[in-house]
């Protein structure tokens, strides 16, 4: 039989083996839960960026699985266009580096056009004047270079 | 007035949080909750390591803890606020790994639980009370908003427009702008700081 001392010993490693497996089952079950409440949330977003720069002419549809690292710093999903009815184009909002810091920024493609920066997610206020196309080009034409190519690899634009 | 040897620790700390994110009220409110959530939560875990007398482990447990912390938080704001959880996205992370945190928490004297969380929560108050400033600054003279996050999205404010004839004003918005702001109110806090001593 066990000693004391290793009865106790081994009380202390079940409560830290019980506390790892609680917390691995706790963080497990968030990601899962939260995944589709993200999807939504940001397809919202999406959907209210279109509509302020092109009313009623796009509708955001499902997600599309970007299959790469970005998929924690952006978001894809189809979108139809109202007024022709096509429904080959993409909006994909992603996070993107500017000089006030990392911003979302939603980009639309389409096969006619390519890529073209739609808006920021969040209005920016006064500092639209650093931010906008004019003084911001470099990071939202790489990123308007990226995103074609990021569609290409994830297989979506067969 | 704080104390002076802590200066460095809280420049530590408020670079952390400050320079991941744009200088909007909405980010520095969510980056802030979660860095006095680690704060408190991890005190109780080095009390309940205390108890259970396996402090052998006590780095290497808290640094677990305010990881899965982090994990947690950043998929709360998944479910609460989309757009900040993409925002924010690895930022979150900065002050969870910044030495400060185990400066702060990982002290060798240890007190009863109240005393420590009372000591531990000032320090992490005058942190957030030097932050939230400063993105307060930032938001109001830089961008010309205030921000609140809220369900599913981020509430702007727009105000009338301050100092627009000063080119200085939008460059408080970007990054640059915001380490000068930084050290600009540090030094003042310090040199108020040691004149208030000096009186006394």
């Amino acid at each position: 039989m066990l000693s004391e001392a290793n009865k106790k010993l081994l009380i202390k490693t079940s409560i830290l083996a019980g506390t790892f497996l609680v917390i691995f089952a706790i963080l497990a079950s968030s990601i899962i839960l939260s995944r589709s409440f993200y999807q939504n949330g940001l397809r919202q977003n999406c959907q209210a960026v279109l509509d302020d720069v092109y009313p009623n002419s796009y509708k955001t549809g499902q997600y599309v699985d970007l299959k790469s690292g970005q998929n924690f710093s952006a978001a894809c999903f189809k979108a139809r266009n109202l007024k022709n009815g096509e429904s080959d184009y993409y909006v994909v909002i992603v996070r993107i580096p500017s000089i006030t810091g990392a911003v979302p920024a939603v980009y639309l493609y389409s096969k006619r056009t390519g890529t073209i920066f739609v808006s920021y997610a969040i209005e920016n206020g006064k500092a639209n004047n650093v931010m906008d196309a004019n003084f911001s080009s470099s990071s939202i034409l790489y990123w308007q270079s990226h995103i074609d190519d990021m569609l290409t690899k994830s297989g979506a634009l067969k | 007035m704080i104390n002076k040897n802590k200066v460095y620790t809280y420049i530590a700390a408020s670079l952390a949080i400050i320079m991941g994110v744009p200088g909007r009220i909405a980010w520095g409110v969510l980056m802030l909750i979660h860095f006095n959530v680690l704060i408190a939560l991890t005190t109780l875990l080095t009390h309940a390591l205390r108890r259970l007398e396996i402090e052998s482990m006590r780095a290497g447990l808290i640094a677990v803890e305010i990881i899965a912390l982090t994990v947690l938080y950043k998929q709360i704001l998944s479910i609460i606020c989309p757009i900040a959880a993409l925002t924010l996205g690895f930022s979150l992370y900065l002050p969870a790994a910044s030495s400060v945190i185990m400066t702060i928490l990982v002290s060798s004297s240890f007190n009863d639980l109240k005393t420590d969380i009372a000591e531990k929560m000032k320090d992490a108050l005058v942190i957030t009370g030097f932050c939230i400033s400063l993105f307060v600054i930032r938001d109001i003279f830089g961008f010309s908003t205030i921000t609140l996050p809220s369900w599913q999205n981020i509430i702007v404010i727009k105000i009338p427009v301050l100092f627009s004839s000063l080119p200085f004003a939008s460059f408080i918005a970007t990054i640059p702008g915001g380490l000068i702001i930084t050290a600009l109110v540090l030094l003042l806090i310090t040199k108020l700081s040691s004149r208030g001593e000096e009186n006394v």
